[in-house]
């Protein structure tokens, strides 16, 4: 319990500094919603928690950042909800959300506790350890992108990555020889139900569950043991959402796939927050952030928990709120709205293909992130916009 | 239409060609100097394989699309023993 109170606290700290402790039983909360999984969904979370707490079933969201996979695996594994079978629900210390935006934390069942939903960097289908194909009686709703940084120490010599390179980097360590990236206890890699060991495996050819290197709980542990030693070989991974906020300690790198010429940052330079090599496609690290919960029985497309559905409406940004613009929130949380891509993937491990979105908001994602810049006009109706259309105040081209 | 305009028009598209091709190999190179470590950046000849000009409809095109986003261009630093560069990647152990 003390291992996973100090991981919570440390996660805690990189999405809040001022995460407030108190001996708290999660099932004492109004309405609780049960959540695991990545923890890149930490900051959209925060957001969104105070809306349902609002809402007239005063629901709290508690949430365990276990991981893509391990969050999944928690959920599908749950098929019996008088009792929580081998490697289903939810244990030891989560974080609940409160009506002001705070964090706290609070201690699950110890009999566990049932998760509604599971957020996941992956497609369901995905993760290792359910064996491949979408498992039975899920629904799966893939949300906002998540994109994928290869990261380093800000002092790191190297600005670049082939993914050839990162292949004998994870796949070999040390034995790999591509300097600088040759100490096995520098390579900083997570575990196979990490969401982003499991994207990247499948970009770098090697099976998330073969990565070498030194082994870290979570997001901020990777920033930890990134920091900590010889930063020349020194090298991981982490959400750009998580990342982005510590580009004064870290440095992403540009990535260059199997069969391309040149390497991308996720932004049009590496100084900037436009994901416009995410939403063009000349930047294929990355994932949607997905909304997994169990399926009505009736209506199998649909959610089975209505908190779990009004949960899964505020993430993909499908609810109306009053005075709340939800593709504003998803952007805040360091993640690209659906409508700002222009390529998408049918699976994780498909190509990616042209995507139009039906109403696309490249533009404003432009001037919405730091640095904003965008070559778009802007308009107040159709009238500037020739063939296109005025869409959150930019001329986007349909 | 006469052979001359033929190869007329033949060498305009690759005149053509050529210059988007040195534009886009221009691009390529903004990353000199801009404080992320350009220690490990090829600066040396323009890219000779271009990219790709039209709609692109696979993977392929969409990574190798022409744009002005900054790039690295450098080669791979993996060593030869461990592999030859052109055979498939080898497993992970």
């Amino acid at each position: 319990m003390r291992s996973s109170l100090l991981l919570l606290g440390a996660l805690l700290s990189l999405g809040t500094p001022h995460a407030a402790w108190a001996a708290q039983r999660c099932q004492d909360l109004p309405s609780p919603i049960y959540v695991a999984g990545a923890a890149s969904a930490m900051p959209l979370l925060k957001a969104l928690a105070p809306l349902l707490l609002k809402d007239a079933d005063q629901a709290t969201v508690i949430y365990q950042p276990r991981g893509s996979c391990a969050g999944v695996e928690a959920l599908v594994r749950d098929t019996d909800p008088n009792t929580c079978q081998q490697g289903a629900c939810l244990f030891g210390a989560a974080v609940f959300y409160t009506l002001d935006g705070g964090e706290k934390a609070c201690d699950l069942p110890a009999t566990g506790a049932h998760p509604h939903v599971a957020l996941s960097e992956v497609f369901a289908e995905s993760c290792p350890a359910l064996g491949g194909g979408a498992p039975r009686g899920i629904v799966d709703l893939p949300g906002p992108v998540s994109p994928l940084a290869l990261v380093a120490p800000r002092q790191s010599t190297e600005a670049s990555i082939h993914a050839q390179e990162a292949h004998f980097v994870f796949g070999f360590g040390m034995d790999g020889g591509v300097l600088p990236w040759t100490v096995t206890d520098s390579i900083v890699v997570r575990d196979e139900r990490s969401g982003g060991q499991v994207l990247l495996s499948q970009h770098i050819q090697v099976p998330p569950g073969r990565f070498k290197g030194t082994q870290a709980a979570d997001p901020a542990d990777v920033m930890a043991r990134l920091l900590a030693g010889d930063p020349r070989p020194a090298i991981g991974f982490l959400p750009t959402a998580l990342a982005d906020a510590r580009r004064g300690d870290l440095k992403i790198l540009a990535f260059q796939a199997l069969g391309q010429r040149g390497a991308f940052w996720p932004d049009r330079a590496a100084s900037a927050f436009d994901k416009r090599n995410v939403r063009d496609g000349h930047y294929p690290l990355w994932g949607y952030l997905h909304v997994i919960g169990r399926a009505d029985p009736v209506m199998p497309d649909r959610l089975r928990s209505v908190l779990a559905a009004r949960l899964a409406d505020l993430v993909l940004g499908k609810a109306t709120v009053p005075n709340v613009d939800l593709l504003e929130t998803q952007v805040r949380a360091g993640l690209v709205p659906a409508c700002a891509m222009r390529v998408s993937r049918a699976r994780d491990t498909a190509p990616l293909q042209p995507y139009t979105p039906p109403a696309p908001c490249g533009c404003w994602f432009e001037k919405s992130v730091p640095q904003a810049q965008t070559r778009c006009t802007a308009c107040t109706d159709d009238k500037a916009c020739g063939a296109g259309r005025c869409r959150r105040g930019y001329c986007e081209d349909l | 239409m006469s052979k001359d305009r033929l190869r007329a028009g033949a060498l305009a598209l690759v005149a053509l060609w050529l210059g988007l091709s040195c534009a886009q190999s221009d691009t390529g190179n903004m990353t000199q100097g801009d404080g992320t470590g350009a220690a490990d950046m090829d600066m040396g000849p323009p890219e000779e394989e271009g990219c790709f000009m039209g709609t692109p409809q696979s993977e392929r095109e969409l990574l190798n699309r022409c744009t002005d986003a900054e790039r690295v261009n450098r080669p791979h630093r993996v060593p030869e023993r461990v592999w030859d560069g052109r055979g498939p990647l080898p497993p992970a152990p």
